[in-house]
């Protein structure tokens, strides 16, 4: 019997796993068209919240681009509005104001991607999704990983990349780079390197941080006012280990990410073993002041970069 | 893998530039690190306690690991034996029915050798040597041909018995499916005359672009290079669902593959089959007389959003659309079970059919509550009045015979005379050349076929043909073709 | 039993997914260390330039980007087998790179222009060789393994072997992608087993990079030459006469043989021909097909002038041209 359901498996087209992830993500991809200063770009955008927001590539909508519209399954059209960039990381962030909630794209971890596996990348490669309502699917594996030092074409990027096999063509800058299940652990960029000529994404992992902080600076009511800095957070000992027990809502831990639960390792290079310890390096700092917290939670180690606000 | 984490969803922030940062964490790790089979992600490292506690348990989990990962590996790799084997059986269905033809491919659908490939392959009216997969050769003469949707059909002389492949169902096809194509890339072939095959996936459906016109192209990106044209596009079944035809290459205009590529569908060429069976040029569906909008254009009135679909904007008197109903301001948004959502879309989904057929095509309609309402209409493709005109004037006439492949500018020699037909009827037989028509010196099958111009059936025609070394008169009546 | 069904109906990634990646995993790490980076320090190549050009684009990509290429270890006592390209040229000095990341000056023994292979020896005796694949059939999956970029790790990618005959029986093709970083790696099967050396990545042929179509010398044919490969003999091509432009695939408005691409400095830009522009007539004569233009040509000789009559769209008409082009000598190499 389970060797009629392996057999089963194994004769099961595996094809299935592609038409699946298809299915799962083929909503969230989107379709851009931008009037920037240098002349008019196209690429892709994944939704990355139901409420409208979209990430793509600094390439295709750079700083001062205007006229930005969106083409979204159904098909459905919008204008677009910049919320803000980060030319260093690559990254781009735009608002459409949907009738209804959209499906945001699942994140994956780009610290995770292992050279082999299968990846896709989905978007409008040759105006698939604007002229027919259809996101292209390519398969393929990682193939690479390693860094980029020169900038090519448009992109502004340089650094690692995760080189695919999946194939990657114009329209496809900002496109989403899937795992196996499709979830998104990084991006297209323009950049690739001229001796292997296959397609590069920009890992996700990094450029949540930097999304975040695109966010941040656009919010008016988490401008932190000067004067003490404050993690946001409170914690309690338990034999040698600090555990945080409530963050503040909208405080820098909870905006890093940071939950009830989490076990507080280090502060810089300093582990802390205590409450006492914690709040001892945090006293002196201000408002606006940087640090990196070593942070366990659910079984995993981080390092979490916090931008302290104030009281 | 399986239970969702909520925190991704609402990004935390995990691993922020670690690849970058700190190198004994993240992108590098998991890379650089000869991983062992058992382990999973990018590990962070057990502390020095925890290590010196397993030491004692090290070689029995090392020694039972091993022995769990070979099992898994093997699985595996059977796994994916599984799908090799069902891709060795399909090349073994395919190959046979592959021909190499020009500087392109083609493929063979029926034991009696009606071969397709694109049009900018074999052209217009052209005999072709053609070869099997092994070499075998036969002559073909193109039948039928689409010059704007890149078909043409040929058929082998006296095809028996040749070994061929079904026409799969291109609408069962989805994105993420597996398929192979099968073609001759910069003619690599050519020396050993073994196809050459390549494998992917559906990477699109239901793609439409001009120059030529491709309605309702399947993508994708199993490479197709220069060469691969007019090759079939095989589902796992062994079945052709697309005839390869174009790439996209304008990422570095190189006309090298870079994982986009395009096939006209089984489906429309079904559509289209009986009429290049038939013989001449074939013409692609529209819609004549109808002025169309996209919908979402804002210059009109209720004309819904982008994406409904497109509206009439104009109508023709008379023009089968008005009598089959249309009326100005109607959506289309679906016809014969394809969805109509934009313009590019809409001359898509008409192109699926040749001129001269008849199809349903769903509308919405305003009724007087202003509510809009589904119509149902059956609407002729094509202007009637061109194509009864065109019929007339290329004289879509039949003679009944088959001319010889020839170089020598003779006269056009009788291959093969279809039992019943008129040549036979006139007493023409194989071997016999015809070298006039009513008077008209004729040195080629191209010259002999301008005389047939004005022709309708019924209509006689005078033929001097040289049998043997004797010059005969034989009148021959022209018949309607079949 | 009802657990077990429940899991294979709950599994998430469809089997064939996980099974892939871990396969490739492990080959990588299998094969890996059969694999080194090959850096070369050369003075001319075989064409004269000097190499390092900028971007992938067409015009660029005929001028080989710098950058490491692969080899694979063929014999115990350090001979490792590459692409004879990727050593082609007045060098100064090669610089292997190992997997565990220790450099070793490489000396050139022999080399088959037509097979494009060539063998290199270091000094180290440790490096793993590869066990022989057995029988190879079309539509058989491959991987091919080669280093990346910045010489740090493995890189792997897979296709199927798409033919089993080419380059006059010489090597497999397959459409793995293939490009100037992984070539003179190893074609492996997902066993981990040699099938062959992946070559025949150079500006001269028309498939370029990564393009699915790729080319790995048969281990059966590099067993044929390794013994005297390694007494240095060195297997020159034949000279041979060359226009230098590769198949177009067609068009439907003029009959002839359409102009694909066209080699930059071959005889044929020399003389002005374009991609795009339809040959109908050599020295007089019709040609049928790409094959009878390629017979036609090679029964000329090296310096000899041809008439070529092509036809040319120029603002949406086609006109008629005729050129003399000069037959210069093949690049070899």
């Amino acid at each position: 019997m389970a060797a009629a359901l392996l057999v089963l498996c194994a004769l099961q087209g595996s094809d299935e796993a592609h038409r699946r992830v298809y299915e799962k993500v083929r909503r969230s991809v989107v379709a851009l068209r931008a009037l920037a200063p240098l002349g008019e770009r196209s690429g892709t955008g994944s939704i990355v919240s139901a409420d409208g927001l979209i990430l793509t590539s600094y390439s295709v909508v750079p700083a001062g681009s205007t006229r930005i519209r969106v083409w979204t399954a159904g098909p459905r059209r919008y204008d677009a509005e910049l919320v803000g960039t980060s030319e260093r990381d690559e990254v781009s962030l735009l608002r459409i104001k949907p009738k209804e909630p959209l499906p945001a794209i699942e994140y994956g971890e780009s610290g995770r991607a292992r050279i082999g596996q299968i990846a896709y990348t989905i978007g409008n490669a040759a105006n698939s999704i604007i002229l027919d309502d259809q996101p292209s699917l390519n398969v393929g594996v990682v193939s690479g990983l390693y860094k980029l030092t020169e900038k090519r074409a448009n992109s502004t990027y340089a650094g690692l990349v995760i080189e695919t096999t999946a194939a990657v063509n114009v329209g496809m800058e900002g496109a989403p780079l899937l795992d196996s299940e499709g979830r998104m652990i990084g991006f297209v960029t323009q950049n690739y390197s001229p001796h292997r000529f296959l397609g590069a994404a920009i890992p996700i992992d990094s450029q949540k941080y930097a999304i975040q902080s695109i966010l941040r600076q656009k919010s008016t009511t988490n401008d932190p006012p000067k004067g003490e800095g404050t993690l946001g957070l409170k914690a309690r000992d338990d034999k040698g280990r600090v555990v945080v027990t409530e963050t503040t809502r909208g405080g820098a831990a909870d905006r890093a990410g940071i939950r009830p639960g989490d076990v507080l390792l280090a502060i810089g290079r300093a582990k802390i073993r205590t409450c006492e310890e914690l709040w001892k390096r945090v006293e002196g700092l201000k408002a606006g002041d940087v640090v990196i917290l070593t942070v366990e939670a659910e079984g995993d180690r981080y390092e979490v970069k916090i931008e302290l606000t104030g009281k | 893998m399986g239970k969702e984490n909520p925190r991704i969803q609402n990004p935390r922030i995990q691993n922020p530039a670690l690849g970058i940062q700190n190198p004994k964490f993240g992108i590098q790790n998991s890379a650089f690190r000869p991983a062992s089979p058992s382990e999973e992600g990018g590990g962070m490292g057990t502390s020095p306690r925890s290590r010196s506690l397993n030491s004692l348990l090290a070689v029995w989990v090392v020694f039972a690991g091993a022995t769990a990962a070979r099992a898994q590996e093997d699985r595996d790799l059977r796994e994916i034996e599984a799908l090799q084997k069902k891709l060795h059986a399909c090349v073994a269905k395919v190959k046979p029915a592959y021909v190499f033809i020009g500087g392109g491919s083609g493929v063979c659908i029926t034991a009696d050798g009606w071969i397709l490939t694109n049009h900018h392959v074999a052209g217009d009216n052209r005999s072709w040597p053609v070869r099997f997969a092994g070499g075998k050769q036969h002559t073909a003469d193109v039948v039928g041909f689409d010059p704007h949707g890149d078909i043409s059909v040929l058929k082998i002389r006296g095809g028996k018995d040749l070994p061929h492949c079904e026409l799969g169902d291109s609408d069962a096809l989805r994105v993420g499916h597996y398929v192979i194509a099968v073609g001759n890339p910069f003619l690599l072939g050519n020396d050993s005359w073994e196809p050459t095959i390549t494998f992917g996936i559906v990477s699109a459906l239901h793609r439409y672009m001009d120059n030529p016109g491709y309605f309702d192209a399947i993508q994708t990106d199993a490479q197709i290079n220069p060469g691969n044209s007019g090759g079939p596009l095989i589902d796992l079944d062994g079945r052709v669902v697309g005839i390869n035809g174009r790439i996209d290459i304008k990422r570095f205009m190189n006309r090298v593959n870079t994982g986009i590529g395009y096939a006209i569908p089984a489906n429309q060429i079904r559509r289209y089959l009986p009429r290049f069976q038939a013989g001449g040029r074939v013409f692609e569906g529209y819609l004549h007389g109808v002025t169309i909008g996209e919908c979402g254009d804002d210059r009109y009135e209720n004309v819904g959003e982008y994406g409904d679909g497109v509206f009439a904007a104009a109508l023709e008197e008379g023009c089968p659309a008005d009598r089959a109903g249309m009326k100005l301001g109607d959506i289309l948004f679906e016809s014969e079970g394809y969805r109509i959502v934009n313009s590019n879309r809409f001359h898509g989904v008409m192109g699926n059919w040749p001129q001269g057929e008849t199809i349903r095509i769903k509308v919405k309609r305003l009724n007087e509550k202003k509510e809009r309402e589904v119509h149902e209409l059956r609407v002729f493709l094509g202007d009637p009045e061109q194509i009864r005109m065109r019929d007339a004037s290329t004289g879509k006439v039949e003679t009944g015979f088959r001319p010889s492949f020839d170089f020598d500018d003779l006269g056009v020699e009788v291959d093969e005379v279809a039992a019943d037909g008129p040549a036979a009827k006139a007493g023409l037989k194989s071997g016999d050349v015809v070298k006039k028509v009513d008077g008209r010196r004729v040195r080629n099958f191209d010259e002999f076929k301008e005389t047939l111009a004005e022709k309708k059936p019924g209509d006689t025609i005078k033929l001097t043909v040289l049998r043997g070394e004797k010059e005969t008169e034989i009148p021959l009546v022209l018949a309607a073709p079949k | 039993m009802t657990l077990l069904l429940a899991l294979l109906l709950v599994q998430d990634d469809g089997p064939s997914a996980a099974a892939v990646a871990r396969v490739l995993q492990a080959l990588r790490e299998k094969v890996g260390k059969s694999v080194v980076a090959i850096e070369v320090d050369r003075e001319t190549d075989p064409e004269g330039r000097t190499g390092g050009g900028s971007f992938g684009t067409h015009k660029d990509y005929y001028n080989r980007p710098k950058g490491p290429t692969s080899g694979t270890v063929i014999d115990e006592g350090g001979f490792i087998l590459t692409s004879y390209f990727n050593v082609s040229g007045k060098l100064r000095r090669i610089v292997v790179t190992a997997w565990d990341g220790k450099e070793h000056d490489a000396e050139l023994l022999g080399f088959d222009q037509s097979r494009d292979v060539a063998l290199l020896k270091i000094d180290r005796k440790d490096l793993p060789t590869l066990p022989a694949a057995k029988e190879i059939r079309q539509g058989d999956f491959v991987a091919v393994v080669g280093r990346s970029p910045d010489k740090s790790t493995p890189t792997i990618n897979h296709g199927i072997v798409s033919a089993t005959m080419r380059q006059k029986g010489t090597a497999f093709q397959t459409d793995a992608e293939l490009n100037y970083g992984n070539v003179g790696g190893p074609l492996v099967t997902l066993r981990g087993e040699l099938v062959g050396v992946a070559g025949h990545i150079r500006p001269r042929e028309p498939w370029g990079q990564s393009g699915g179509v790729g080319f790995a010398t048969k281990f059966s044919e590099i067993r044929k030459i390794l013994s005297d490969l390694k007494e240095k003999k060195n297997i020159v091509e034949a000279k041979q006469p060359w226009l230098g432009i590769g198949p177009g695939a067609g068009t439907a408005e003029v009959q002839g043989i359409e102009v694909g691409q066209v080699v930059p400095g071959s005889p044929a830009e020399k003389a002005g021909l374009q991609s795009g522009d339809v040959i109908v007539e050599i020295d007089g004569s019709k040609v049928a097909d790409f094959d009878e233009l390629r017979q036609k040509i090679l029964e000329k000789r090296i310096g000899e002038e041809v008439k070529v009559k092509f036809k040319r769209k120029e603002k949406g008409k086609w006109e008629e041209k005729e050129v003399k082009v000069k037959l210069e000598e093949r690049p070899r190499g």
